[in-house]
């Protein structure tokens, strides 16, 4: 319990890390550089245990928009995406702990419970919610479809891809 | 009591995560600049609009009331017009000046009854001998002439109307600055009203102004009657035939002005005096 609390904790560092260091500073200084904007600490409100209690997720999910918004000087925007995003999170996620397990038994991240389709989507579509809102309240509406549609689709994909290679590095399964 | 408290710990995740969001969306709104900048500029444009609805409606309410005020000063100010004083030069002083002497007054009325489709039409008003009102007054409202009070009771008139076959008025055409003729009614076209005794030989127009001449007892001077609209010529007579379309639109008058011409009296007097009357004879 507290080695798992301890394992968050870390993964929660390690990606508000990355994004601040690097994902933030990574500028193409070119017409296109408004395209690439890979939000990936959305990936800690992803990986929660699928078991944990509603009011918990959402409590965490707001402190770690908290905190990122604390270092991003966006104060409040990714708050409220993460609160939302944990409030809806659950009943999508509630019952995959009663999954079968099968022969995934020795799989360390309960994502891949579930079909490998499940997974995607669940992540594509929190990711694509996260982007959609963010440039939302970011920019308002201002030339949402001259910039921000394809902000969107293209951050979201990035970011997906990003956070699909960063959860096989760091939860590979154990070969026995 | 108690179900309701059951009820909302169960719900303690939507309370929460709704209140978590008031919170975020205060916090996006106050230390922002641009999504504060474009909250408030919403939200005071949306006040503002609020505002001015409401103030829209309770004016559509208050519109009677309104009118009625702008009426009446209408009417105060009618009475400082120029044309409402005699003007009485005075060459006893050794400066020449003019001294304004009022000559008319007003009375605001609303129309009680009103006809268009007889031959002979009459409006009732609502004042009578008790405002001051007395025969053979004119009547006029905003846009024209309306016609001469006929009868009087105590608080209440009945009106000569211009759509009357026994109604006379003596116009004067503005732009030729001239009186001449006189106007009638034929009983047809409540809009129309022709001038009459017209020389041929005078240079008329369509479009050309008819207004109330100097010449009347009744009237001031300068209130529109109507508009030149059509000419015919006959070869028969010495005079045109011209159409004048009416100023006022007689289906919709409801606020007129009664006009008292306070020389009148004197007038009338003077001239039936039996020496006049008699030097013909």
């Amino acid at each position: 319990m507290i080695g798992d609390i301890f394992k968050h904790l870390g993964l929660l560092l390690l990606l508000v890390v990355i994004q601040i260091l690097v994902l933030d500073n990574i500028n193409f200084g070119n017409s296109l550089a408004f395209l690439f904007q890979p939000q990936i600490v959305i990936m800690f409100v992803l990986l929660l245990p699928a078991n944990i209690n509603h009011i918990w997720l959402i409590i965490i999910a707001f402190f770690a928009g908290l905190l990122l918004d604390s270092l991003c000087n966006t104060y409040g925007i990714n708050a409220a995406i993460f609160t939302l995003i944990g409030f809806l999170r659950f009943y999508f996620t509630a019952d995959v702990e009663n999954e079968i397990s099968g022969r995934d038994e020795d799989k360390k991240i309960w994502t891949s419970k579930k079909s490998k389709v499940w997974k995607w989507t669940y992540f594509l579509g929190f990711i694509v919610l996260y982007q959609f809102l963010f440039v939302l309240i970011d920019t308002l509406g201002k030339n949402f479809f001259t910039l921000g549609f394809w902000a969107i689709i293209v951050s979201s994909i990035v970011t997906f891809f990003l956070i699909l290679i960063l959860e096989d590095l760091l939860f590979k399964p154990s070969k026995s | 009591m108690n179900a309701i408290f059951r009820y909302l710990k169960s719900k303690i995740h939507v309370l929460l995560f709704i209140f978590l969001e008031i919170f975020c969306i205060s916090a996006i709104v106050r230390y922002n600049i641009y999504q504060s900048a474009f909250y408030f500029n919403n939200t005071k444009a949306f006040s503002a609009k609020m505002h001015e609805a409401n103030i829209a409606m309770f004016d559509y309410f208050s519109l009677f009331k309104k009118n009625e005020a702008l009426f009446n000063e209408n009417i105060q100010l009618r009475r400082q017009l120029k044309d409402n004083f005699l003007i009485q030069p005075k060459q006893e002083f050794t400066i020449n000046d003019t001294v304004y002497k009022q000559r008319y007054e007003y009375v605001s009325a609303k129309v009680i009854t009103n006809s268009i489709n007889n031959a002979n039409n009459f409006i009732t008003l609502n004042r009578g001998s008790s405002s001051g009102i007395s025969k053979g007054m004119g009547v006029f409202c905003p846009s024209g002439v309306i016609g001469t009070v006929m009868e009087v009771s105590n608080n209440y008139c009945i009106v000569l109307s211009v759509l009357n076959i026994k109604n006379q008025i003596v116009p004067k055409i503005k732009e030729m600055n001239n009186t001449k003729g006189f106007i009638e009614w034929l009983g047809k076209d409540p809009n129309f009203v022709t001038l009459n005794k017209i020389n041929k030989y005078e240079d008329i127009k369509v479009g050309y102004h008819v207004v109330t001449s100097p010449y009347s007892n009744s009237l001031p001077e300068n209130i529109p009657i109507g508009t030149v609209q059509t000419i015919e010529k006959s070869t028969k007579e010495s005079f045109y035939k011209i159409n004048v379309r009416l100023a006022v639109d007689f289906g919709s008058i409801s606020d007129v002005c009664i006009v008292k011409n306070l020389f009148k009296k004197e007038l009338e007097e003077l001239q039936n005096t039996p020496q006049i009357l008699n030097f013909n004879k």
